[in-house]
């Protein structure tokens, strides 16, 4: 089970929070929260706390990264909408930086220092 | 369900989409052939909403959780997740603790709220503390009895005393002839001012003046619960006429509200429909009136007997007043003590369900002392264990408490069956929130208490060195939870003597000698309704005639009053020769019309001069038939037959002398009662058959029918066996007893949780010593009664404790007791057997533990 890494508030974004917006883009960037759970674990192998990422998706929204609306209800849900959570144009921002920073920290130093 | 609550607290900005995910996610499981129970939906919606919530109070109190970069884990619900896991390792004393707060909590919630409910509530009328019920006071009568219309006039007019004053009656009768069957229906008189001043809402109409005035037709107000049983609760019955027996119908101007509480005593003659006090009565001089006024603010009841004088007619007499009395204390008087009683059991109940829980999470502490000092040479801080000990505390506390409301609402059902129908009417409404609130907050007091014990430890540990050897905490805890269990003990041993002197007078009540067979009678109550009234002789002769051919029946008799129930009538026939003595006058005296053979039938013997004969029917007034009790008070030192009886009419020699009987309680002393026959020119009113047989159960039925083919129209008011009757005259002292030995159990049970938990905890934490003592040669036996022989300080004290704590609180329950005294050697000695004998159980366990102790084993554990 993953801990949920704590926010820092310039922007840079925690561990669950990555696998959430990449499942996400994965489903082609409007799913609901069950679904993200079950495609982080299906792709990535992790069984997530479903509050965790309840969670996430809440601040991600609060911050600007994601956007979401109300879909159409279905039978299986008893009549009730879904609500579908998609990556905003900041959010796939914050992504790509978090990517740089990271690729660059991981890049190997130059031989001699 | 758990989950529909968990769903209420989801925030807005989700909507319904959390569950719409719970159904769908249950529409999956179910494909898959899975089981999606309301367990499974409750951990589904908690595992998100709580973080959610969580979630969302973190982010209003702008909380930011610094990350120290320690191993322990810092997110609360983590935390709480850690909590639960260290509970479950132990999981035997954790399921205990939580089990003894569910009883603890559950249990004393439900008594605390019935009992609260019959004592403490405010009466639900305005201003109820000024609410007064004004008696007449006669020397002879203990409790008094209603005023006349005059005295009622003079209390109205005492201005200065009374804000108001209304009066009711509720002794009437009419016969109802609308439905299926005649149905005797009890009606009460009220004065048009009643309702109102004691707050009645009314669906309809109020009475008026003009209605006691007897302008226009006559008319009703229904009781509420009248209303819905046999009218079925159809609004279009106001304005419709109720048909009654030889009286003019009745309109039907209203309907009481649900929740109007009669202001009376007695609670199994309520009346069923209102009518208005006429006017006409009023000016008459006869006794009727139960008054209630309620007093000026700042007036005492001392005031009253100045300001309302007696009627004129008994103004000459000494000794009469018009007291008054606080209504609430009438409405409940008999109830008081036992129900202070009551609580206190309570109180101790709470007390030993606490300790319980000290005790084990003491005990729980210690065992883990180990890995607290561990930890904190690891650099946890005290801050953080401590947190993590108050954590677990509060699970148990809070699941504790979640089971326990759960179990009181059950418990609470269950006791408003026993509570006796004198009781009800201040019927408890449901659970007290307070007793509810008290009960949590003392268990959690506790829980966080001792939950946090061990860091009392902690400050007294030097460092990590001493983590391996054993702690002197150890010795120090164990004083702490002999101390624990001591006290818990008297508790129990206090409880479990009040119990038993409570069955002891329960069952005494039961079997108190009522002087006629009640084994072997039946009693069947009638009231002619007015149509009969010009027949009724000729009804009852023909009756009893009618009654005694049914099979099985040995005889059948008259008497003029229900068996075991009604207030006590007074006589106005005094020995001749003067007054009644002085000594005599706390003996109340009644009465009785009988038929000539009631004796006989019922069971009573002579024990001086004769029997009533069919001629003493004929000059009806001029015999009658006393009791010992009133031949011991009236005629002392003399013989009572012979003597005559005497008031401003009649003159009767008393022919005979009877064994005293109980007609109307079982728990006060037999009054002096005279029997007179029944006079053929002047037949009873209503009347009670009296049949003996050796199966009463078996004739109810036949006779009950048999007085119906005579008399189709007659409401037949109760039919009951003797043993029903006596049963029924003992429901306080059942209620009682059953209710305090209930708390007694539960008490008992408790304490000896508590000393199995100590000495188990003892064993285990000793089985290093054990193993070597048993490696060293020692006998199982030796250790067992080592062990045993722990126990025997705490019980002995604890049993003296409880000695002297039972014999204080017996004393306050002697008004309670029934020729039980509360030193009863006998009694005491049961008590002690009792918790004894199941001491002994709780000790054997452990001490057979220690008996099989098994040296290689023992040794090879950790100590």
């Amino acid at each position: 089970m993953l801990p949920m890494s704590s926010f820092s508030p310039k922007g840079l974004l925690g561990e669950l929070e990555q696998l959430v917006m990449l499942a996400l883009l994965r489903l082609d960037n409007s799913a609901h929260a069950p679904a993200v759970v079950e495609e982080i674990q299906d792709r990535a192998g992790l069984e997530l706390s479903r509050g965790s990422v309840y969670v996430a998706l809440d601040r991600l929204e609060a911050k600007g990264y994601l956007t979401s609306r109300f879909g159409e209800p279905t039978a299986e849900r008893g009549g009730k909408a879904k609500r579908l959570f998609s990556v905003t144009a900041d959010g796939q921002h914050a992504l790509a930086q978090t990517d740089r920073a990271i690729a660059r920290l991981r890049a190997k130093p130059a031989t001699g220092r | 369900m758990l989950a529909r609550l968990l769903l209420r607290l989801v925030p807005d900005q989700w909507g319904e989409s959390i569950e719409g995910d719970l159904d769908e996610a249950r529409t999956k499981r179910r494909a898959g052939g899975r089981r999606a129970g309301p367990l499974w939906e409750s951990w589904f919606c908690g595992s998100i909403v709580l973080r959610l919530v969580v979630e969302g109070m973190r982010a209003r109190s702008g909380v930011r959780r610094s990350d120290g970069g320690r191993m322990l884990m810092n997110s609360f619900f983590f935390e709480l997740k850690g909590a639960v896991r260290v509970l479950s390792r132990s999981r035997s004393t954790t399921i205990l603790a939580v089990g003894v707060l569910a009883v603890t909590i559950g249990f004393s919630t439900a008594v605390f709220s019935v009992a609260d409910g019959v004592l403490f509530k405010p009466l639900p009328y305005p201003a109820p503390d000024r609410l007064v019920t004004l008696r007449f006071k006669m020397p002879r009568l203990a409790s008094g009895i209603s005023l006349t219309g005059g005295e009622l006039e003079s209390a109205r007019a005492a201005a200065s005393v009374f804000e108001q004053v209304e009066a009711f009656n509720i002794s009437g009768v009419a016969s109802r002839i609308d439905g299926p069957e005649p149905e005797r229906i009890r009606s009460g008189r009220v004065t048009p001012g009643f309702l109102p001043m004691l707050g009645a809402r009314i669906r309809g109409e109020h009475f008026t003046h003009e209605h006691s005035a007897g302008a226009g037709a006559p008319v009703t107000i229904l009781t509420h619960q009248y209303w819905k049983t046999r009218m079925g609760g159809d609004p279009s019955v106001i304005g419709t006429l109720l048909r009654l027996d030889g009286e003019a119908p009745l309109r039907i101007i209203g309907v009481l509200d649900e929740h109007f509480v009669f202001p009376s005593a007695s609670r199994s003659l309520l009346p069923q429909i209102l009518r208005p006090f006429p006017d006409a009565w009023l000016q008459d001089h006869g006794r009727g009136a139960d008054a209630i006024g309620r007093l000026r603010p700042g007036v005492g009841l001392a005031a009253v007997p100045a300001a309302v004088p007696v009627d004129a007619s008994v103004r000459s007499r000494e000794g009469l007043q018009i007291t008054a009395a606080p209504l609430h204390e009438r409405m409940a008087y008999s109830a008081r003590r036992g129900l202070i009683m009551l609580l206190a059991a309570v109180l101790g109940l709470l007390l030993i369900g606490m300790l319980d829980v000290a005790g084990l999470l003491l005990v729980r502490a210690t065992s883990r002392e180990r890995e607290i000092v561990t930890r904190r040479a690891l650099g946890a801080s005290s801050g953080r264990i401590a947190w993590q000990l108050l954590l677990e505390a509060l699970l148990v506390a809070a699941a504790g408490g979640a089971l326990g409301v759960a179990a009181a609402g059950i418990a609470f059902e269950s006791l408003l069956h026993l509570v006796p129908e004198q009781f009800r009417l201040l019927r408890p409404t449901g659970l007290d929130v307070r007793a509810m609130l008290f009960a949590g907050f003392a268990v959690l007091l506790t829980a966080v208490v001792f939950g946090l014990a061990p860091l009392v430890h902690l400050g007294r540990l030097s460092s990590a060195s001493r983590a391996g050897a054993g702690l002197t905490g150890g010795r120090h805890v164990r004083r702490v939870s002999n101390a624990i269990v001591t006290g818990q003990v008297a508790a129990a041993v206090a409880l479990t003597l009040i119990g038993v002197l409570l069955i002891s007078s329960f069952i005494r009540v039961r079997h108190a000698p009522v002087g006629f067979d009640a084994a072997r009678l039946a009693y069947i109550s009638v009231t002619p309704p007015p149509s009969m009234l010009p027949t009724r002789g000729d009804f009852y002769r023909t009756a009893l005639s009618r009654l005694r051919t049914i099979g099985d029946v040995q005889g059948v008799a008259l008497l003029d009053v229900p068996a075991l129930r009604s207030t006590v009538r007074g006589t106005t026939l005094g020995p001749d020769g003067g007054e009644v003595p002085q000594s005599s006058r706390l003996v109340s005296d009644t009465q009785l019309v009988v038929s000539p053979d009631y004796f006989r039938t019922a069971g009573l013997h002579l024990v001086e001069g004769r029997l009533f004969t069919d001629d003493d029917a004929r000059n009806a007034s001029g015999v009658a038939i006393v009791n010992e009790t009133l031949a011991r008070t009236w005629f002392p030192g003399d013989r009572a037959v012979g003597r005559r009886l005497v008031n401003k009419i009649e003159n009767r020699l008393i022919v005979g002398l009877v064994e005293d009987a109980r007609h109307f309680s079982l728990k006060e002393p037999p009054l002096a009662e005279i029997f007179t026959p029944m006079d053929p020119a002047r037949p009873i009113h209503g009347g009670t058959f009296v049949i003996r047989s050796n199966e009463p159960r078996e004739v109810l039925a036949p006779a009950v029918a048999a007085l119906r083919v005579l008399a189709p129209t007659l409401p037949i008011t109760s039919a009951e066996t003797g043993d029903d009757a006596v049963a029924r005259a003992a429901e306080a002292e059942r209620f009682y007893a059953t209710l305090l030995s209930l708390c007694a159990v539960a008490g008992l049970v408790l304490a000896l949780v508590g000393l199995y938990g100590v000495l188990s905890w003892s064993v285990s934490s000793r089985r290093r010593e054990l193993g070597l003592r048993a490696a060293l040669g020692a006998e199982g036996r030796t250790l067992a009664t080592g062990v045993a022989r722990q126990a025997v300080p705490v019980l002995l004290i604890g049993g003296a404790l409880g000695a002297v704590l039972g014999w204080w609180s017996a004393r306050l329950a002697t008004a309670l007791l029934y020729e039980v005294s509360a030193t009863d050697p006998s009694l005491w000695l049961t008590a002690v057997a009792i918790v004894g004998a199941s001491s002994a159980m709780a000790i054997a366990i452990p001490a057979r533990r220690a008996f099989l102790t098994n040296p290689a084993e023992a040794l090879r554990q950790e100590g």
